[in-house]
């Protein structure tokens, strides 16, 4: 009977609970989904690199011999090792086109994995390419395949398409934010299944070992010590860095956008039971007068939300992995590359909708516990009401001289803390996601605009072949209106510590601008060098620190002075000067350089850009237009993450007005009607029940920006450590959010008040409830 | 000759699933400027229906009915949400005070809709309540707030006070005391004043006392030398 007596009761305060039915499944569903993705990205990639067996640990270095390799097998900790010869190859009909070609002897590190097509057999010839390529190119299996290596045009037959764990998220390289799998790829040859000669030089090692880097290192600095040879764990392969990075950020966006619906719901929640256990106190009463103990009533109350609780958490449960992750991954696939996409969900989340369920019983008894203290006969009574108090506000002249409206919405405030404050607090969670979802886009934006507008002004960027001739490059270097610049990948030491990054040197040239963190250009010093604000501040380096390092695959360490700390937001390392770089006596080897477009036109030595540069000697060309590309489609993912995230909002805001909205409504509808009976007109009612209203979204509102800025900047850490954004909301995304969530109190308010013509005069008077 | 108010024929209509409920059948009668009015009759009469009706809360199934020579049966929702606010002055049984609002601010509410009134502190001071003026409803006893209510029907000074059981749940000691307020509201004060309760005893008290029964007027009994309600025998 108690059951039919709680569907009845839901289905009278029906929209109370559909909002938190609504609350309850919008935080599940976005947590469970957050995490079957998160977990699922980390899981699947997980197992896509157990099962190609990626290398712990890689050493570069300029040309391995077998006997090399066959030393470090021998060491106790190391279980295996492979050479690799990794050279960088241009379509033979496209040299726009790169693809990362692999000679290997042998496949059994970081092995492919087969898509269609033969397996890799390092006995026959053939190419295996990349399963993305070939699908963006056109390629199939059984095709012919040419491409230039050092010069040298090979063709061979596509034998296998194949995805491979190194290449999980494949940048060309440090320009680059998202894979552009059209014109970059890779490709896996058997060296001995060469069908043409080529000068191979095995640069890399790949190693199977338990040992880690510190015992790593001692033995290949024990074995190659005349060597240049670098060393390179796993963790910091970049394609396994940034993938872990992605799913660290979803790890830690999982968190933050339950929290505010759960909580949410769980307050209103303990709102709306408390009005239900207040208002059927007499009944309450009966039922203790009946017979029914204290457990047997506090269970009945605490059901109503565990029935919610368990409905809307289960629902979210089943359709936040199956919809997110289905969403999600079809945009994930575009910037990774894995076999098997599956979404896993933690025992964590089952842990939470247990919680959130417990919360929802607890809010229940708690409000019926209230009323259940007393004998039987006093509960039987109605409860004496609210002792009112003055507050200190009500001292002042100035009180007085207020009208009513104001004077009753105040004190109302004041005597309904919980329900003011969940108003307040949902106004917040709506308004920061807003704004945080128009500050993303703000963001990427602005990043966009300071790295290919403000610090990288050149119009296209030519990389140098490794192999081009000096006195070719010395001719080049004569045109004074191209900028020159050296990449190279360096190590830093820092308390002992390695780490790699980047070093660009810089040479004479207008193109390539630097900021420092106060937002002014400056030059590079003729000293020492300039660091990233992102390595400067995880690694605690401060103007005027001395900075270890050295050219990868170098034994000699140079230690320079940190002359400047500047803000670069996609890509983290080092600079120097070309004039600073040669006091540190190293001489600058140019990879690229870049230019204007302009200059092809002016000089009639420089021709046209593209093709000007396109062939043998120099490596490829990237236009700054390829890489504004790569930004929209960036942008154009943003953008449905920006939908979702306002939905969210709406879908927040809109409830927990209404709902709230409505609770204070059937709380004070006894004092309305006997305004309206007084002779209150039905405007001035209506005004008189949205000042609360309005009061609560303009405080929420104020609070929520700097909230929506600190969401903002909490999911920027986040982005990966190559990012170094600065969380930017722009004043129209201010104001547009400010009146986003103005307009749904608008809204909301206009559906309540029109509550107020339902009100019964006579019977609302009646009697005491 | 005109009435100040006049009910023709008014008749009230229920409907309770498939019943219809005649809660005022043919109610007839009138009441002079500055009469102390009761409306007698057990629960059910009709008696709240009649003066729902009379205060504008409520509307006619059919009939008229005339306060001051004006029809409020033809007013729309705004007109007689302004005849409530000028014209009449309410006190409920269950007092109905503003439980936010101190006693000083219950009364001056009215203030804020009718322009004039009379004055907050003489009309506090008339019922007693000066001391108690920054204290909340919940602070007061039932009289006291009775007391509040009175002082706010009065506020804008009403043409009509209607009081439904004003008395019903205090006291009698109390409602002694609140009734005879009412009483001098109507025989110095010179306003009309019209009660409803099922308390017999105070017939003898009003000036004109009218008796209902299943939602039909039965007698109208005028009373030419009512008693102060001090002296009716409770």
């Amino acid at each position: 009977m108690l059951f039919r007596k709680m569907l009845r009761d839901l289905k009278g305060n029906l929209t109370q609970f559909v909002s938190i039915f609504l609350m309850i499944f919008m935080g599940i569903f976005i947590f469970t989904g957050m995490n079957a993705v998160g977990q699922g990205m980390d899981q699947s990639s997980k197992k896509f690199y157990k099962e190609t067996n990626i290398a712990d640990a890689y050493l570069y270095g300029m040309d391995f011999t077998k006997e090399e390799a066959l030393q470090l097998e021998q060491e106790d900790k190391v279980t295996k090792v492979e050479r690799r010869c990794q050279v960088n190859a241009m379509l033979e009909n496209d040299a726009q086109k790169t693809i990362q070609l692999n000679i290997v002897e042998s496949n059994q590190i970081s092995a492919n994995h087969l898509v269609e097509g033969e397996e890799f057999n390092s006995n026959i010839s053939g190419i295996w390419l990349d399963s993305s390529f070939a699908r963006a190119n056109d390629k199939k299996v059984g095709d012919s395949f040419s491409i230039v290596v050092q010069g040298q045009i090979i063709t061979e037959v596509v034998k296998g398409l194949i995805m491979n764990p190194e290449y999980l998220y494949a940048l060309k390289d440090e320009n680059e934010v998202i894979p552009n799998h059209d014109s970059y790829g890779y490709a896996f040859l058997s060296a001995q299944g060469l069908s043409q000669d080529l000068e191979v030089h095995f640069n890399q090692l790949l190693i199977e070992t338990k040992a880690n880097k510190t015992q790593l290192e001692a033995i290949t600095t024990d074995l190659f010590n005349t060597k240049y040879a670098v060393l390179v764990m796993q963790a910091d392969q970049p394609s396994v860095k940034m993938f872990r990075n992605e799913v660290n950020q979803m790890k830690a966006m999982q968190a933050i956008f339950p929290v505010v619906f759960l909580m949410i719901a769980i307050l209103t929640t303990l709102t709306t039971m408390t009005r239900i256990t207040v208002k059927q106190r007499t009944q309450i009463g009966s039922l203790k007068a009946l017979g029914f103990s204290n457990g047997k009533i506090l269970r009945h109350y605490m059901s109503y939300g565990v029935l919610i609780g368990t409905a809307g958490g289960i629902l979210g449960l089943i359709t936040g992995p199956i919809m997110l992750s289905s969403l999600m991954f079809g945009f994930q696939k575009g910037f990774y590359t894995m076999p098997e996409w599956k979404s896993k969900m933690e025992p964590i989340v089952f842990l939470t909708v247990i919680i959130c369920i417990v919360c929802c019983g607890l809010s229940g008894y708690m409000a019926c516990h209230k009323e259940l203290s007393g004998t039987t006969a006093q509960i039987l009574r109605p409860k004496a009401p609210k002792i009112s108090k003055h507050t200190k506000l009500e001292k002042s002249r100035w009180w007085n001289s207020m009208r009513f409206d104001f004077q009753w919405n105040v004190r109302d405030l004041l005597r309904n803390k919980l329900r003011s404050t969940i108003t307040v607090l949902g106004i917040i969670g709506c308004m920061s996601l807003i704004i945080c979802a128009f500050g993303l886009r703000d963001t990427i934006q602005e990043i966009t605009y300071m790295s290919y507008k403000k610090l990288n002004t050149y119009d296209t960027k030519v990389n140098l072949s490794e192999s081009i001739a000096s006195d070719e490059l010395s001719e080049l270097r004569d045109h004074k209106e191209l900028q020159f610049i050296q990449e190279t990948a360096v190590e830093i030491e820092i308390d002992g510590e390695k780490q790699t990054t980047l070093l660009t040197v810089i040479g004479d040239g207008d193109y390539i601008k630097q900021k420092d963190m106060e937002d002014n250009y400056i030059d590079l010093p003729k000293n020492g060098v300039v660091i990233t604000n992102k390595i400067a501040k995880q690694k605690g380096l401060m103007i005027g620190d001395e900075l270890k390092w050295r050219i990868y695959g170098t034994t000699v360490w140079i230690t320079s002075e940190i002359e400047e700390v500047i803000r670069s937001p996609i890509s983290q390392g080092i600079f120097a000067s070309e004039t600073a770089y040669n006091k540190m006596n190293q001489l600058m080897k140019p990879t690229a350089f870049v230019m204007k477009d302009s200059m092809v036109t002016a000089d009639n030595n420089v021709k046209n850009t593209t093709d000007t540069f396109a062939p043998e000697q120099y490596g490829s060309v990237q236009s700054k237009e390829d890489l504004l590309e790569t930004m929209d489609t960036m942008m154009e993912t943003m953008n449905v993450m920006i939908i979702v995230l306002i939905i969210a909002a709406v879908i927040l805001g809109i409830v927990v007005l209404y709902n709230l909205g409505v609770l204070s409504f059937h709380e004070r509808v006894r004092e309305l009607t006997t305004l309206k009976v007084i002779g209150f007109q039905y405007r001035r009612l209506g005004k008189l029940l949205q000042m609360q209203n309005i009061w609560l979204t303009l405080a929420g509102t104020l609070l929520g920006v700097p909230g929506g800025y600190l969401l903002l900047a909490y999911m920027l850490m986040y982005m990966g450590d190559s990012f170094d954004m600065t969380a930017k909301v722009s004043i129209l995304s201010y104001c547009i959010s400010v009146l986003g969530t103005l307009f749904l109190s608008v809204l909301v308010n206009w559906f309540l008040s029109r509550k107020l013509q339902t009100i019964d005069m006579v019977s609302a008077l009646k009697s005491v409830e | 000759m005109s009435h100040f108010i006049e009910l023709r024929n008014v008749n009230k209509e229920y409907r309770l699933g498939e019943k219809l409920f005649m809660a005022a059948n043919q109610v007839d009668f009138t009441i002079e400027k500055g009469e102390f009015v009761v409306v007698l009759g057990p629960s059910g009469a009709g008696k709240s229906t009649v003066l729902n009706l009379l205060g504008g809360m409520d509307t006619v199934t059919s009939g008229e009915i005339i306060v001051d020579g004006k029809d409020i049966t033809k007013y729309k929702d705004k007109e007689l949400t302004n005849y409530r606010a000028t014209d009449i002055g309410f006190i409920f049984q269950f007092y109905n005070l503003m439980p936010s609002l101190t006693v000083r601010e219950n009364v001056a509410l009215v203030k804020e809709i009718v322009k004039g009134g009379l004055d907050t502190d003489e009309l506090l001071a008339s019922v007693g309540l000066k001391e108690h003026e920054y204290q909340f409803p919940s602070q007061l006893s039932g009289g006291e707030q009775q007391r509040v209510s009175i002082a706010r029907a009065i506020c804008k000074d009403p043409k009509l006070l209607l009081c439904d059981e004003p008395t019903g749940a205090l006291d009698s000691d109390t409602g002694v005391v609140i009734l005879s307020i009412l009483q001098e509201m109507s025989h110095v004060g010179g306003r009309t004043v019209i009660i409803v309760t099922h308390n017999a005893a105070l017939a003898e008290a009003a000036d004109k006392v009218i008796k209902m029964k299943n939602g039909k007027v039965r007698e109208v009994i005028i009373n030419d030398n009512p008693k102060p309600v001090k002296e009716v025998n409770w």
